[in-house]
């Protein structure tokens, strides 16, 4: 399997990451470009004591922490014009209200392992966190969750 | 505790990664590229830049004159003299090592020399026979004349050459031929313990 086909695999997953972390689509995509262009560079030292899809959300992840250093944390305001999925428009709007008021970490964390279905030990490793930190990390941003959207989810 | 059972639920937000994905690896591609392209004109042009300043910036100076003005040396003004020719030994430098074959590194000093002759007639000149013989410590000299009766030599040796010697010959040279006036005007003895050169120069 050639590079372009592996990146090509985890495409849409790395674009929704930026998606639902930032919510703005223009910028999801261009970090997303960003993403898999840092990744050919650094693709021979990469060594398989991860996974691909963990390598390159920690790519992901480096280029999103860059982008906040060069453009400062309201650089990744949740903006309404995401594409979303097919549900109740009002729903959708609640939900992405509820995510764009969590700080970016937690916004994050909810998004890997609830948007984007990864293990918290997977979380953890993409972030550069010990298990357990990333687990209470997670516990507290889907309190937080909750507490803006109810708790119907 | 098992992945995924946090000490709370899943928040069902798995809907939200349902959505279409604008083809974006192909770009990154092309932008790997440009960047890779930047890079290699911008390494291309770095080394470009680097070998033109190098030698004009950095390297020690190729010419025996000013490596011996520019080299740390003493400066010695020790008299030598042997038969119608005197020496004034001015300056002794270590001078930067030299590669002479691939196999054959070597470390150098020089000597600066003024040398002049009382035993001249007008119209005779000063002439040095001395040969480049690294074989012999003699690596490479250079002289110049301010008049007829004396004459300056730039002079290197290879590290360790404990003495010199500097025949001397005296020529009339006419417009077209050169003879013989003095065939032996006098060898000068350099020696370097003997005038005194520190050891750290020459040896």
């Amino acid at each position: 399997m050639d590079l372009e086909a592996i990146f090509r695999a985890h495409q849409k997953e790395i674009f929704v990451y930026f998606l639902r972390t930032t919510g703005n689509g223009s910028l999801a995509e261009d970090l997303g470009q960003e993403t898999f262009a840092r990744a050919c560079s650094s693709a021979v030292f990469f060594r398989g004591d991860s996974s691909v899809r963990t390598w390159l959300f920690a790519i992901a992840r480096r280029v999103m922490v860059d982008h906040i250093r060069r453009r400062g944390p309201a650089s990744v305001p949740m903006d309404s014009d995401a594409p979303g999925p097919a549900v109740d428009p009002s729903d959708r709007i609640a939900i992405e209200q509820a995510l764009g008021a969590l700080p970016i970490t937690s916004r994050e964390a909810v998004v890997l392992c609830d948007v984007l279905g990864l293990t918290p030990s997977e979380g953890a490793d993409i972030t550069g966190l010990n298990a357990n930190a990333f687990r209470v990390r997670l516990h507290r941003a889907r309190a937080q969750f909750r507490e803006v959207y109810g708790d119907a989810r | 505790m098992p992945d995924n059972e946090s000490d709370d639920r899943p928040l069902q937000l798995r809907d939200l990664a349902q959505t279409e994905s604008p083809e974006i690896v192909r770009a990154a591609l092309g932008r790997f590229r440009r960047r890779l392209l930047v890079r290699g004109l911008i390494v291309v042009l770095v080394v470009a830049a680097g070998a033109i300043l190098y030698p004009r910036y950095f390297n020690p100076p190729r010419d025996l004159t000013s490596e011996i003005q520019h080299a740390r040396g003493v400066e010695l003004l020790r008299s030598v003299t042997a038969g119608g020719v005197e020496a004034t030994v001015v300056r002794v430098v270590r001078l930067s090592g030299e590669t002479l074959a691939p196999d054959r590194a070597i470390e150098r000093f020089g000597i600066q020399l003024a040398v002049f002759s009382r035993s001249l007639q007008p119209g005779e000149q000063l002439v040095s026979l001395l040969e480049s013989d690294p074989d012999h410590g003699i690596l490479s000299f250079r002289t110049g004349t301010s008049d007829n009766f004396a004459l300056e030599m730039w002079m290197s040796f290879v590290a360790g050459t404990r003495s010199i010697d500097i025949p001397f010959v005296g020529v009339v040279s006419g417009r077209s031929s050169a003879r013989l006036a003095h065939p032996s005007l006098g060898t000068l003895h350099i020696d370097m313990q003997q005038i005194g050169v520190p050891d750290w120069i020459w040896r």
